[in-house]
């Protein structure tokens, strides 16, 4: 699986921000379409994900490990290959010497990589004329020798930019039968096209980009072409500020968190003995308990504030959670695709920092160049979150102060939501609202979760928990004593199996909260 | 600039206090000199009188503005640094050093050489206070301890070796004219430290401003809390705050030294080390807003000095003049500090 997680790229030269924070996933064995107006940034994207181009910013993930990709040979090393449109042939080789290009090419092995390829041509049945020059392919033809040579380097990721506007119907056809058996021997294709038609017919799931951030994902299966359309050149508007703020796109396969065996032990705090937890993609699983019965513990130490011992992955990306890593633990945290809602907000109201400063905590490492501060973007995106948390003022230049602490919250939730990570992690997030905003926290978390990100709510209040999450772990003495799963009905009414009432789970929670048969 | 007077102990952070901070030295001349008129006189003018004064009050500014530049670097980033008297004095001395070592350098080389030794001498005193505190040992106590024992150092060096011959003043020899700062307004002690000065401030700003990392320097200052959040450790902050700010106070040493005097002397640091901390606090550790500050604490010491030779009124006067001004200068700002806490 390759993952591409918020991906920024400017090219020096013009000055055009061509990705602005896009993500990307690949599965392992699908035929993903990559889709999107000119200049959406999808050429940009798969150049950045096949090592041609270096990003700005952003994390890539091949099968689970952080990549640097700093070259095509980088890349082609874990496996990521791309055929372009025209493959770039030396004309005066052969074929076979073209598909054999490499590193490791040299007259000692040239009879077995010769062998190699002769072999996968015929399992293949591309039928290419070997010992001709390269010269006299043609375009189709040159495709293949170019696939051929990646899977001569055991690429498992291809990528296509735009190959079919070259070809015609019957060449088309005859590529996307080879996309399938490559699909059917585990192999991962990404295949960038404006041709919805053929994009529905050949993918399995397609990523939307508009003005170089990722839109929409969805099933290719299912999917009309006018809605595809819609997506492709309603995104454009989009993005032009207008949307609302935290659009999470779906991705990652892998669970939003998993600990196993997580072993909090802190001098001065309750200890938290192995727990183990998998939280998936989509899901909200509430932690009930008592802060002082570990908590806050539990959730510092997932936010990377505590060391820890045993397995935390986020995302995927397994986080490095010992003590000589403490201090960086909450970076990388982030990095991994998780925001955090924390208790302790208000001290920043009381500093001499202004509201966006505040605000832009995590947005600044975004809206920066070479080291300077794009403060014009910044501040739009500061009056975003004001907007987004409705509340109108003229001025994001003030103190915090000068704001109710309701009020202050709402922004920085706002703000923690617009990260778009694929993990949400929340600490008494009602605390201090009323019934209305309490509401409206269960519809963003919902939201949040419909939208393809994991939730996960540390509270002491289990009515809160009952209102919004699918499951609800109680946390005892460090362990967890009970889990329950909620079977949510459509109208968001929760029953337990065993305790049918709102009540019997309330108690059922409380007596596991204090240790009560 | 509209932005700067939102922000707490911006430019009107400076202005209003100011203001009302003026007043009280007039009454208490007024009260306390034998002719009122002409100590008034000197007071408010003496300072501007002549191209001479002028440039005097002016360099004594620059002095100020390079030490709270200092001041505010530890501040911003969350540290205190109270050692800015010792770190200026060594700056001085390290740069005395080297502008009196019979070195084959052309004039420029040596001071930028000299200027070199000021940062490090007073870099390496802040920075180490800096460690300290990783270590566990506040700042606030260490960096005073730490200069408070490096003060005789830099009197031994020059009483001892640096000495220069003749008269009984406890001073190094004076150092070569090429190598001295180059004047800006002569005869008057101003020199190129002057435009030195403003453009570090303005790039201090820059930094604070308009960078990733300044800003990230400036929240684990405020609010290490909000910084941990962020994913910035603020603890790391403390090495390069405190080595900053002793840099730029090793520096306001070597342009006293290379600039305004010409030599080193003993104690010619005098109390300017503090006067920044001051300095710092009026403008809220704005950069841009340590220009007014600073000129006007210059002004404020250069006036009481007038004062004091025109009409002859008590040395204690003049010390007490600039004691109330300063107190009323910082008293809005400590006003809203408490306001803010208590609501």
């Amino acid at each position: 699986m390759v993952l591409l997680h918020r991906i920024h790229k400017t090219f020096v030269s013009n000055g055009i921000k061509a990705l602005d924070g896009a993500d990307f996933e690949l599965g392992d064995g699908e035929i993903h379409a990559l889709v999107g107006e000119n200049g959406a940034g999808k050429s940009t994207l798969m150049h950045v994900m096949s090592g041609f181009l270096k990003c700005d910013e952003g994390t890539i993930i091949v099968d689970g490990r952080e990549q640097r990709l700093a070259s095509p040979a980088a890349a082609l090393a874990e496996g990521i290959g791309m055929v372009r449109q025209h493959p770039r042939l030396v004309h005066a080789f052969t074929v076979w010497e073209n598909c054999a290009l490499g590193p490791e090419f040299s007259w000692k092995t040239k009879r077995r990589v010769r062998a190699e390829i002769a072999a996968l041509n015929e399992r293949w049945s591309f039928d290419l004329p070997l010992e001709s020059p390269a010269a006299a392919l043609t375009v189709s033809q040159g495709q293949k020798a170019a696939i051929l040579a990646l899977l001569r380097r055991r690429a498992r990721y291809l990528v296509f930019d735009e190959p079919t506007a070259v070809l015609s119907p019957r060449e088309t056809d005859a590529l996307f039968e080879v996309f399938a058996k490559l699909k059917g021997e585990g192999k991962s294709i990404v295949l960038i096209s404006h041709k919805l038609n053929e994009i529905l017919r050949a993918a399995d799931r397609i990523t939307v980009l508009g003005g170089g951030k990722t839109t929409a994902v969805l099933d290719a299966p299912g999917t009309g072409e006018n809605q595809l359309a819609a997506l492709i050149f309603g995104a454009s508007r989009n993005v032009s500020g207008r949307g609302r703020p935290g659009k999470i796109p779906a991705r990652y396969n892998a669970p939003a968190l998993e600990l196993k065996d997580f072993t909090v032990n802190v001098p001065g705090r309750p200890l938290i003995r192995g727990v183990n937890l998998t939280l998936r993609r989509g899901g909200i699983t509430g932690i009930a308990g008592v802060r002082d019965s570990g908590l806050e513990t539990l959730e510092l130490a997932v936010a990377g504030y505590l060391p820890s011992s045993g397995m935390i992955r986020i995302n995927g990306t397994r986080l490095d959670n010992s003590f000589s890593a403490y201090g960086n633990n909450v970076r990388a945290f982030r990095n991994a695709g998780a925001s955090y809602l924390g208790t302790w907000e208000h001290s920043a109201a009381e500093s001499s920092l202004s509201l966006r400063d505040v605000l832009i905590i995590h947005a600044h490492r975004r809206f920066a160049r070479r080291g300077f501060l794009d403060t014009k973007k910044l501040a739009d995106w500061s009056r975003r979150i004001i907007k987004g948390a409705g509340i109108g003022v003229r001025s994001d230049t003030v103190s915090p102060s000068s704001f109710s602490g309701g009020q202050f919250q709402r922004m920085v939730f706002i703000r923690e939501i617009a990260e778009q990570s694929p993990l949400f992690l929340a600490a008494e997030p009602g605390r201090g609202l009323d019934r209305k905003g309490r509401d409206r926290l269960a519809a963003i978390f919902r939201e949040r979760a419909a939208d393809g990100a994991g939730v996960l709510i540390f509270s002491t209040d289990s009515e809160e928990l009952l209102a919004v999450c699918d499951t609800v772990m109680v946390l005892r003495d460090g362990v967890f004593p009970d889990v329950i799963e909620l079977n949510r009905t459509e109208g968001g009414d929760a029953d337990a199996g065993d305790a049918k009432t709102l009540h019997d789970i309330h108690e059922r929670i409380r007596k596991a909260m204090v240790g009560e048969k | 600039m509209k932005r700067l007077t939102l922000r707490g102990g911006g430019i009107a952070g400076v202005v209003l206090p100011l203001g009302g901070a003026l007043l009280v030295p007039a009454l208490i001349i007024w009260a306390a000199s034998p002719d009122p008129a002409k100590s008034l006189a000197a007071f408010f003018t003496g300072p501007w009188s002549n191209r001479w004064f002028l440039g005097n009050t002016l360099d004594g500014a620059v002095l100020l503005l390079t030490a709270s530049l200092g001041a505010a670097a530890a501040f911003r980033g969350g540290a205190f640094n109270l050692g800015g008297e010792g770190q200026l004095y060594l700056g001085g001395c390290a740069a005395a050093v080297v502008l009196l070592a019979p070195l084959p350098l052309s004039g420029s080389a040596a001071l930028a050489l000299a200027a070199a030794a000021a940062l490090a001498a007073g870099g390496l005193m802040g920075g180490l206070c800096g460690f300290f505190r990783a270590a566990g040992a506040h700042e606030l106590i260490s960096s005073f301890l730490l200069s408070a024992a490096l003060i005789p150092a830099g009197d031994y060096l020059i009483a001892g070796p640096l000495r220069g011959g003749g008269g009984n003043l406890l001073a190094s020899a004076p150092f070569a004219a090429e190598r001295l700062l180059p004047k800006v307004l002569a005869p008057s002690a101003l020199s190129f430290s002057a435009p030195a000065a403003l453009v570090l401030a303005l790039l201090f700003h820059v930094f604070l401003h308009r960078t990733a990392a300044g800003y990230r320097f400036r929240i684990a200052g405020a609010s290490p809390e909000l910084a941990r959040f962020g994913g910035v450790n603020p603890e790391k902050r403390f090495v390069p705050a405190m080595a900053a700010s002793g840099a730029l106070s090793g520096l306001a040493g070597f342009f006293a030294a290379a600039g305004t005097y010409g030599m080193a002397y003993a104690g010619f640091s005098g109390g300017l080390g503090w006067t920044a901390i001051a300095a710092a606090l009026i403008a809220g550790n704005e950069p841009l807003a340590l220009i007014p500050a600073s000129l006007f604490l210059a002004a404020l010491k250069a006036g009481s000095d007038a004062a004091l030779l025109k009409a002859g009124f008590g040395f204690e006067t003049a010390a007490f003049i600039q004691a109330a001004a300063l107190l009323l200068a910082a008293l809005p700002l400590g006003r809203r500090f408490f306001a803010g806490k208590a609501s």
